[in-house]
């Protein structure tokens, strides 16, 4: 049974507007291809980061909602760690809360 | 035995009774605390960065706990700092 998921990830700073935009397409997309069924994607823009991220002041924040299995949202948290673009991300389960 | 020291003590000096605080999140009736909502979360963080005590805040059990998850969940994702001078 598919649950509700919420993702949050910073995208590192040192992109354009529309570099952001593309990197945050090809990641909706790729959850679209494992099966996952996204929904609302917020851009919350760039902000000042709380402490240092990898020497990083600042970074985009974008928040994805979605449902899938636990597989899926697993991999993406997997994938998410792995891409090179991605500072941090935080996963979380919204049928929980 | 704390008890009759205390009965004693109380005569001679009156022991402090704060009034009870009344949680804020219940007189807004909030039902969930959201960890991206970084300005209403800083009112319950130390200057250090620490999560102020029940004791201290006044929130109730109930929002206390998740106050916590949500403050935590925010440090994660640098909404808001784990220590900060």
């Amino acid at each position: 049974m598919a649950t509700a998921y919420e993702v949050t990830y910073i995208v590192r700073p040192n992109f354009e507007e529309t570099e952001v935009d593309t990197k945050v397409e090809a990641i909706a997309e790729a959850l679209r291809t494992s099966g996952a069924e996204v929904g609302e994607i917020e851009k919350m823009g760039k902000r000042r980061l709380a402490y240092e991220i990898d020497d990083m002041r600042e970074g985009y924040y974008v928040v994805m909602k979605f449902n899938s299995d636990a597989d899926q949202a697993k991999e993406l948290k997997r994938q998410l760690g792995l891409n090179e673009d991605v500072m941090r991300e935080l996963l979380i389960n919204l049928d929980l809360d | 035995m704390a008890s009759s020291t205390s009965k004693k003590r109380n005569t001679a000096k009156k022991e402090r009774r704060p009034k009870r605080k009344i949680c804020n999140f219940c007189a807004d009736k909030i039902t969930e605390i959201n960890y991206k909502d970084v300005t209403r979360l800083r009112k319950y963080i130390s200057e250090r960065g620490k999560i102020l005590p029940r004791r201290i805040s006044g929130s109730c059990a109930k929002h206390q706990r998740l106050l916590t998850v949500a403050v935590k969940r925010a440090r994660v994702i640098a909404f808001l700092p784990f220590v900060s001078e």
